[in-house]
C-alpha cells in the first residue's frame, strides 16, 4: 500500500494489533515533522483507533492504563495537512516520524 | 514469578501486522551488590528476520512512563541483533544504579520498520514512519 496525496493532505493508513496480559499502557511520542522549505505550517497527526492519538510536535500522548488480558485490533491513520488555504501541498518532501511505546507495568 | 506478555503491532502502509516482545521473569531486583543483573528474552513474529535494539530507560513524567535512555554503567549483551521470526534471544542487562529508594526502570525493545516513500516527480511527497517499542517495567531496591 502506498501513501497518498490529496489536496493539502498527505495520508497513510495501516493497522495495529495490541496484545497484553496484565497492566499496560501506550504512549505515542511527539511527532517529528519536516516539510519543504517555504511551505506553510503543517499539522501532523497519527491515530491508533480506540487507543491513542497525537497531533503535537512537542508533547506525547498516553492511553489510559489497562488491566487484564487485552487483544485489540484497529486502524492506524496518519496525515500531514498543510495550512495554506490553497488546498495544495507545497512541492517537496514531507516526513513524519513517531514511536508507539507499549509498557508492561 | 511474573511473566508478562506485551505486544504492540503497528505497521504503516505495508498491510502486515507484526510484533516484538520482551519477557522478564522477575520484576524486582536488588542493587545491594552495587550491580543489577536483569535477564530478559526477546522474540518477534515479523515475517522475516528483523533487527531489534534493546535499551534501558529511566522513568519519565511518572513511574508508568519510560523516559530518557540510560547509558552510564549500562551493559547490554547483545544490544542489537537480528533474529528470525518466533526465535527467542536471551539478553543480559547489567548496570550500577545510584539509588537510595526503590526505583522504577524500563527495559525496551524497539523495531524501526523500513521507510516507505511516495515520490511524485517534483510534487509533494515523502514518508511516514511509526516505530514500535515494547517496554517492561522493573523495580530496583537499594
Amino acid at each position: 500500500m502506498q501513501p497518498s496525496a490529496d489536496g493539502d493532505r498527505l495520508s497513510g493508513t495501516g493497522s495495529y494489533r495490541y496484545v497484553a496480559n496484565g497492566n499496560s499502557k501506550i504512549v505515542l511520542s511527539a511527532l517529528q515533522l519536516s516539510a519543504p522549505k517555504g511551505a506553510a505550517a503543517a499539522t501532523p497527526s497519527i491515530q491508533l483507533a480506540s487507543l491513542v492519538s497525537n497531533n503535537s510536535g512537542s508533547a506525547s500522548a498516553s492511553s489510559e492504563e489497562s488491566g487484564g488480558v487485552i487483544r485489540s485490533d484497529g486502524a492506524i491513520d496518519t496525515s500531514i495537512v498543510e495550512n495554506n488555504g490553497d488546498d495544495l501541498l507545497t512541492a517537496g518532501d514531507y516526513e513524519i516520524e513517531a514511536t508507539a511505546t507499549c509498557t508492561s507495568l | 514469578m511474573i511473566r508478562a506478555i506485551l505486544l504492540l503491532i503497528a505497521v504503516l502502509w505495508s498491510g502486515h501486522a507484526n510484533a516484538q516482545t520482551a519477557f522478564l521473569d522477575k520484576r524486582e531486583f536488588s542493587a545491594k551488590s552495587g550491580r543489577v543483573r536483569v535477564k530478559l528474552g526477546v522474540s518477534h513474529d515479523y515475517k522475516k528476520s528483523v533487527r531489534l535494539t534493546v535499551r534501558l530507560k529511566a522513568a519519565g513524567v511518572d513511574d508508568q512512563t519510560p523516559g530518557s535512555i540510560l547509558t552510564d554503567s549500562v551493559r547490554i549483551v547483545p544490544a542489537k541483533f537480528k533474529i528470525p521470526r518466533n526465535k527467542f534471544r536471551n539478553v543480559l542487562l547489567t548496570f550500577e544504579p545510584a539509588i537510595s529508594t526503590r526505583t522504577p526502570y524500563f527495559v525496551c525493545v524497539i523495531y524501526q520498520p523500513v521507510v516507505e516513500r511516495i515520490d511524485r516527480n517534483g510534487r509533494a511527497g515523502g514518508s511516514m514512519l511509526l516505530a514500535t517499542e515494547s517496554c517492561s517495567r522493573f523495580w530496583v531496591v537499594p
